[in-house]
């Protein structure tokens, strides 16, 4: 298998054409010049063998008659006839009516009987004309004319010519075309790829600008400037540049927003834990100030009861900095990332959730695994939204586990819990946007969705396996950094 | 962002057509075929051969294979033998279609030489001229046996002198000191026309000017030529010339178209098979007309019974034959 560029199939693909409308057409010019030479040589044969029918005709006459002394006469007209040269004679010969040979240029022949097919048509009194090889493997185009007065046959004369002569300039005009074919091929190749490579240079350019571009660009990428379609193609490709980066723009702005959203979403899923964490503390505050107001004077009590509210106020601000951190919109960064700290500061946001909903939590974290490259807010936002998805499907309490392994290039997080699980008509369509199964008001339908495209941004990816009423398992690979910085 | 990594992941392609091994090897076969067929096509233009089989040893020549020994007719040497075969041999096929006999044609080198054949019997009949007939009966006897029509469907025919169309002779005493052009001295013709000059007062000055030629077409020919300025022909002779240019000066009475005349050796029922077979051609009837159409002109208007009288009792005749005695 391979792939060919825009310049090596125009040149195959025009230079097949052109050799095959080349070739037929050289065919079909040889085929006609066969006919038109074996044609040609046929007159010409003719035309020798006829204009000695009459002064052959007559010396066989004089000479059989006995009226006149043609002594010398037919050998002469012989010798003609052998040493004309526009088509070179292999043998000639005068048959008697008897079809015996009576003169012949080879001496050894005389006296032999001589009858083949083309002596067989002159017998009809017509001149007979025949291409054929004989024996010797020689080609010969052979005339049989009849010598014949008012039907009286007086002999035949035969002439046996060399017919290699019409295939040598049949093969010469082969060679010839074929050679004419080549030469135009390749002044047609090279003309092609001339051609091509011009026209394909800012094609080219082009391509190596298309393999440049990125989204994350902020203005477009030059791109090559010619008159002709591809110049129009490059400036609609400038403009599409400068769409895309500005849908990019913008897209990303919503993404932000969605993010946002999100976390708020999930703040929102968090503050009832929230609340009891800070409301445990502020109730620890409002009766250690109720002791010190009942016994203001009594220093050990105040001393000890102001370091408890002290202690209280610093859980509600680690809480409530906690709480900042999570919601905080801050600036992207690519850091190198510890999962296992990541999921342990998830699951400490997550602590009283946990405790009330009479979930047991099963930590399995894996110590050497690998570090993963990414936004640790991004990848624990992905957390946060799995492990809560995990704990709102088990209202009644169930167990939950987390946990981590390398699994080859790949970090392997999985969170699995036993609450109701999914229906597998659903389990296609859980990563697509707004799709919830919550109640209005309790999801918005995003967070999977969310999650899987910051995963896959990573180059890694989610996998979910459920079984309804048993439980589900969601399974998170992230490329696993190879060296920690 | 994400947007970004998957433009950044199709980017990272090159979008070439790829071409299949599959496609390759069809494309590949393609090509194969097409030089093969091209080899074949190289191969089939160097064929070129137009019969197969030529030397084919199961052919055998056909027999010539005659009815009887042939049987032949003199010609007295009037034409040359071209013309002799090309106007006598399809009478020689007729009556060997139309009799039991094969007949054959016998050119001689003379007038003597054909009488010479007649009396040993070399040849069975002959085409004669008047003049050498009756020249030869006296001492052969020989049989005449039938003479032609002439177009006319006359059994006569007249000896003509001729000049060039342009010439300025006119008539016979323009012919002074002409050179004079005569076939065989053996011919009616090639003695009539002296015999004519002798009665008129140019003779002594063309005497010595006359030259004998052997056929009567070279007469025409050296007339046409220039070489000559008038002759004389058979009428026949010179109407089948007219059209290149000649014309006819003066002309003789009528004398008995020519003879055919058997040996006196020759079968009766041979004689009487030929004069039969001669006889029945009746050039009324298309399929005769068609028959005699390649025959020498002289021939083609039928035939009637000859007798020796007709030219031993023929005015002109005795007279000319006079005249060539007194040389």
């Amino acid at each position: 298998m391979r792939g060919w560029s825009l310049k090596t199939k125009l040149i195959v693909s025009i230079g097949l054409f052109l050799m095959l409308i080349m070739i037929t057409a050289s065919d079909y010019l040889v085929f006609s010049e066969k006919q038109l030479l074996i044609h040609q040589y046929r007159e010409l044969a003719q035309t020798i063998a006829t204009s000695y029918e009459v002064p052959l005709t007559d010396a066989l006459m004089y000479d059989q008659m006995g009226l006149l002394s043609s002594e010398g006469k037919i050998e002469n007209y012989m010798r003609k006839i052998l040493q004309q040269k526009e088509f070179p004679v292999v043998y000639t010969c005068i048959l008697n009516p008897d079809f015996k040979i009576i003169f012949h240029n080879r001496p050894a022949e005389f006296g032999k009987l001589y009858y083949n097919a083309v002596v067989q048509q002159a017998g009809n009194q017509k001149i007979a004309i025949e291409t054929f090889r004989n024996s010797h493997s020689q080609w010969i185009t052979q005339v049989v004319n009849p010598l014949t007065i008012a039907n009286k046959t007086w002999g035949y004369l035969v002439i046996g010519f060399d017919a290699d002569i019409i295939r040598s300039k049949i093969k010469g005009l082969y060679v010839y075309l074929m050679s004419l074919t080549l030469l135009i091929l390749l002044i047609s190749m090279a003309i092609i790829y001339t051609i091509s490579s011009r026209v394909i240079r800012p094609l080219a350019k082009m391509v190596d600008v298309i393999d440049q571009f990125d989204l994350t660009r902020q203005e477009p990428l030059p791109v090559p400037e010619t008159d002709d379609e591809i110049g129009f193609l490059a400036r609609r490709f400038k403009e599409m540049q400068k769409r895309l980066i500005h849908s990019r723009q913008e897209l990303e702005k919503v993404q932000k927003e969605i993010y946002h959203a999100e976390k708020l979403a999930s703040i929102g899923r968090l503050t009832a834990g929230v609340a009891h964490e800070i409301n445990n503390p502020l109730m620890g505050l409002k009766n250690g100030v109720r002791m010190i107001q009942d016994e203001p004077e009594n220093r050990e009590q105040v001393t000890t009861y102001l370091n408890l509210i002290a202690e209280g106020l610093d859980k509600i601000e680690d809480i409530v900095k906690k709480l900042l951190e999570f919601s905080r919109k801050q600036p992207r960064s690519m850091n190198i990332v510890a999962v296992n700290d990541i999921l342990k500061r998830v699951l400490l946001l997550l602590e009283y959730r946990i405790s009330k909903s009479s979930i047991i939590l099963y930590e399995d974290y894996f110590h050497n695994l690998a570090p993963v490259k990414g936004d640790p807010q991004l990848i624990e936002e992905v957390f946060m939204n799995l492990i809560l998805n995990a704990l709102d499907s088990m209202p009644g309490g169930g167990r939950l586990l987390i946990q981590t392994r390398n699994d080859g290039d790949f970090v392997r997080i999985a969170i699995s819990d036993t609450g109701e699980g999914i229906p597998e008509e659903n389990l296609e369509k859980i990563f697509d946007p707004f799709f919830t199964t919550k109640e209005v008001g309790k999801g918005t339908g995003l967070g999977l969705s969310v999650s899987l495209g910051i995963v896959e941004n990573y180059g890694g990816k989610i996998t979910v396996e459920s079984r309804p009423g048993e439980g589900t398992t969601f399974r998170v690979f992230m490329p696993a950094e190879k060296e920690v910085e | 962002m994400l947007i970004a990594r998957r433009w950044s992941h199709l980017n990272s392609t090159r979008c070439f057509t790829k071409v299949t091994g599959k496609q390759f090897l069809l494309f590949g076969f393609l090509l194969i075929a097409f030089f093969l067929l091209n080899g074949y096509l190289y191969y089939s233009f160097l064929d070129i051969s137009t019969i197969q089989n030529v030397e084919d040893s199961s052919l055998k020549p056909p027999s010539r294979h005659l009815k009887r020994p042939p049987l032949y007719f003199g010609v007295i040497s009037r034409y040359s033998p071209r013309e002799i075969y090309e106007g006598y041999q399809p009478i020689m096929e007729y009556l060997t279609h139309a009799t039991p006999y094969t007949f054959e044609l016998k050119l001689s080198d003379s007038y003597e030489e054909t009488i010479a054949q007649l009396a040993t019997n070399a040849v069975q009949f002959a085409f004669l001229g008047d003049f050498i007939y009756a020249r030869a009966y006296k001492s052969l006897r020989l049989p005449c046996i039938l003479k032609p029509f002439n177009q006319n469907g006359e059994a006569h025919f007249h000896a003509v002198l001729i000049t060039r169309e342009d010439s300025e002779i006119r008539s016979i005493a323009d012919l002074r000191n002409k050179r004079i052009a005569l076939p065989s001295t053996q011919s009616f013709t090639g003695n009539w026309v002296p015999y004519i000059l002798k009665k008129s007062d140019i003779w002594p000055s063309v005497k010595n000017r006359l030259h004998h030629f052997r056929y009567h077409s070279t007469v025409v020919q050296k007339i046409l030529q220039g070489e000559y300025d008038a002759g004389g022909v058979k009428q026949i002779v010179a109407e089948k010339y007219k059209k290149q240019g000649l014309r006819v000066i003066f002309q003789s009475d009528p004398i008995p178209t020519s003879p055919i005349v058997a040996s006196r050796q020759c079968p009766l029922a041979v004689v009487q098979a030929v004069k039969q077979a001669l006889l029945k051609i009746n050039v009324q009837q298309p399929l005769y007309r068609q028959l005699v159409r390649n025959w020498d002109p002289e021939f083609r208007y039928g035939f009637t019974p000859a007798q020796a009288d007709d030219y031993l009792k023929n005015a002109l005749i005795v007279q000319v034959l006079k005249g060539a005695a007194s040389q």
